[in-house]
């Protein structure tokens, strides 16, 4: 039996904001006490750590991790990606699609919950493409997915075209459960697009993305969702009339949920001007204005996620010009320190960045979120919010060598991450 | 007058102060040019490889006459822009390059930003002879060259750039050398290629050509590439050249002193008429001539060489 003495505990679900002990046995959250067991208890647990001026979590969930299995083993595997997500204080990760071959059919379902069953330290939660090789053309056997496992449907970053089909998409999904996955983007419009279309990109001479792209997206999107009555999720979301478009669509009771990564959450396209390839992200980074719309909506409850949009490069990848560079940030292990500099700032306090990355995103899905509570599942995290430390991505657990934030000085660090009361992640404290 | 600069990638990084020092350096070259004997052994002994990823014939052999006439040895390489045709990172080629000890790596790519990757890694002094559509600074140095040369002064002067903005790393550095330089710069073009944000950078904006060139004292026309003519940027190549093409009619709408300039290749009949390109105000082929010299300027002040060529070959 471990005990975890004197620890501040952010519990969202369960809306505890104070100062525990929290006893875990066989995997599980056996007590959860006001104050430490006294003297002639000690004895009785195998461990006990002295967790006073640190912050316990339950364990948080990403949406939007790619695992690189099966298919891209050299960019990411199931072992390194899980001791990613477990620094990162995440014990659970949904793992998009988009791996080779891609997951839409029931056997791949199984085929990724086997590989992590085989390899992987924390939860995994397979999201299924909603067409058949993310190509936009014929709907999955949704139903079937579900049977097999998967928690969600998704575009798989490429927009599905034809607004008939996507509609039958929605209410096929909606009668089984599923969230749908949507990426709010033009592909017309996006087309070519390196960094945002405004001042960096005509400065820089690079195609820019226009906010519309995403705008448009997300009306379409969001007038599919009134249409069918179906769970859409829209990310990774960018733009502030993204933003204004959401607050109506939850305004009007919506089934609409989106989420933002974490870099855009804290970074403009005012860090991204060097050429810099570990800045070329998918969408880009936008403007400081939009950037600011992103944290009020966090701060409002607009957006119900804060996502990794986990993309491990390899060197070949990364090492190359801007427009050559393949997109994405190796996000797992930065999530934490981002979403801790909106709380040092007071963009949200700690219960509401525990929200976004506890409730949210389970919410989201549809699955009963991690709590810190007698008789849960001991999935917890355990921080210093407070820790100083510096972004070198060759210090990372995963695979992955980039990181937009490699080099930033960062405030708050994963010491401890239990999946299932198993130590997954034992940082230097 | 020091020069400060490690590598030339883009027009942001010099001072007008700095602009002038090329330019006067540039100057001295010019003389070399009538000599019966044009070569000087500056840079006797030093390595220079012009390194073109995307195929150039001018620019290429304006490098390649300037690192000659200073007496460079010069290597000519060329490539694709596309890591997966050459199967190699630009960061493993910038390594290779590396091993070989140049002095200075003169780099055209297709993609914005190669050059500044090269000179992280290459160990070489970087000149940046084009990167996609972000920047062409010996391009911009030598147009303000040109003019200086003209008018005797940059500053106070109405610098009309036209035709295809967006698509342009040669109006990107002339944008900001005229300006950093003192002068007075429109920008001029269809909509679909002159996007709002340039106005952030102090430009003047318009799309009619003639608001452009009144009281111009230079105009600059920019090529419009055959493919922009095939998606959608201007309905024909026909009504691009009526409205924005420049013949002898809307020549009048400029200074009677005002020079024209392209950096070529130009596309006569769509945004230049013949019979302004080879016209009393042309000054075309002096640009050529003038790059030349700034380039010899440039990899002289790079590696320390003073600011005029000495000596007797």
């Amino acid at each position: 039996m471990l005990l975890i003495e004197n620890a501040h505990v952010v519990d969202p679900a369960g809306q505890l904001d104070g100062v525990r002990s929290i006893e875990v046995d066989r995997g599980r959250i056996r007590r959860v006490l006001k104050s430490p067991p006294p003297a002639q208890e000690r004895a009785e647990y195998g461990e006990i750590i002295n967790a006073s001026g640190m912050h316990l979590f339950p364990g948080f969930l990403d949406l939007r991790t790619f695992a690189g299995e099966p298919g891209y083993e050299y960019k990411e595997s199931f072992a390194t990606v899980s001791r990613a997500a477990a620094a990162g204080g995440f014990t659970g990760v949904a793992v998009v699609p988009w791996v080779r071959p891609v997951t839409d059919s029931a056997p791949m379902v199984r085929d990724v919950l086997k590989l992590a069953a085989a390899h992987s330290v924390v939860e995994v939660y397979p999201i299924a493409g909603a067409t058949l090789g993310l190509k936009g053309e014929t709907m999955t056997e949704a139903a079937d997915l579900r049977s097999a496992g998967a928690v969600a449907l998704s575009d798989g970053g490429r927009p599905v075209q034809n607004t008939l089909l996507l509609r039958r998409i929605l209410e096929y999904a909606k009668t089984w459960g599923l969230t749908v996955f949507l990426t709010p983007r033009d592909p017309d419009l996006s087309r070519g697009a390196l960094v945002s279309e405004g001042e960096v990109s005509a400065r820089l001479g690079m195609r820019g993305d226009p906010a519309a792209s995403e705008e448009i997206a997300v009306a379409r999107y969001i007038a599919l969702a009134e249409l069918t009555g179906a769970r859409v999720h829209i990310e990774p979301i960018s733009t502030a009339g993204a933003i204004r478009q959401l607050r109506q669509a939850l305004k009007r009771e919506l089934p609409v949920t989106a989420a933002v990564t974490a870099h855009h959450a804290v970074l403009s396209e005012r860090d991204a001007e060097d050429f810099d390839t570990n800045a070329r992200l998918n969408p880009p980074l936008r403007s400081p204005k939009d950037r600011d719309a992103m944290q009020k909506a966090l701060s409002d409850g607009t957006i119900a996620a804060v996502v990794s949009d986990h993309s491990p490069q390899s060197s070949v990848e990364k090492q190359v010009s801007f427009e050559e560079a393949e997109p994405g940030s190796a996000g797992l292990e930065t999530v934490f320190g981002a979403v801790m500099d909106l709380v040092h700032h007071k963009v949200i306090d700690l219960p509401a960045a525990a929200g976004l990355l506890c409730t949210g995103p389970a919410r989201v899905l549809g699955i009963k979120p991690n709590m810190i509570a007698e008789g849960e599942k001991a999935n917890l995290c355990l921080a210093r919010i407070n820790a100083d430390w510096t972004v070198r991505a060759q210090d990372f657990a995963s695979k992955g060598r980039n990181s937009v934030f490699e080099g930033r000085p960062m405030k708050g660090k994963i010491l401890l991450t239990l999946c299932n009361g198993k130590v997954v992640w034992h940082g230097d404290s | 007058m020091k020069f400060n600069h490690r590598h030339v990638l883009s027009m942001e990084q010099f001072s007008a102060a700095d602009i002038h020092a090329v330019l006067d350096t540039a100057e001295n070259f010019l003389e070399l040019n009538s000599r019966e004997i044009k070569k000087v052994p500056t840079l006797r002994g030093r390595a220079v490889i012009n390194f073109f990823f995307e195929p150039s014939t001018r620019t290429r052999t304006s490098f390649e006459i300037a690192g000659k006439r200073l007496s460079a040895d010069m290597l000519n390489l060329s490539g694709s822009s596309s890591s997966v045709v050459k199967g190699e990172s630009l960061v493993d080629t910038a390594l290779t390059l590396r091993s070989m000890n140049p002095d200075i790596v003169v780099v055209r790519h297709s993609h914005a930003g190669a050059p500044h990757l090269m000179a992280r890694h290459v160990g070489a002094h970087v000149i940046n002879a084009g990167d996609g559509q972000h920047q062409h600074p010996t391009q911009g140095l030598l147009d303000l060259m040109t003019v200086r040369q003209r008018f005797g002064q940059i500053e106070g002067l109405k610098v009309a750039i036209v035709g295809d903005i967006l698509h342009s790393r040669v109006a990107r550095s002339d944008l900001i050398g005229f300006q950093k330089c003192g002068a007075e710069v429109w920008l001029c073009g269809p909509p679909t290629l002159l996007p709002p944000e340039f106005a952030r950078f102090g430009a003047r904006m318009t799309y009619n050509l003639e608001e452009a060139l009144t009281g111009a004292h230079v105009i600059i026309l920019l090529r419009v590439q055959a493919e922009r003519m095939n998606s959608a940027f201007f309905p024909t190549a026909r009504e691009y050249s009526q409205r924005y093409g420049l013949n002898s009619e809307k020549l009048k709408w400029a200074r009677k002193d005002a020079v024209v300039m392209h950096p070529g290749p130009m596309n006569r009949g769509v945004e230049i008429d013949p019979s302004v390109a080879d016209g009393a105000h042309s000054l075309i082929l002096r640009q050529v001539e003038n790059g030349v010299s700034v380039r010899a300027a440039l990899m002289m002040m790079l590696l320390g060489g003073g600011d005029r060529p000495r000596g007797d070959a």
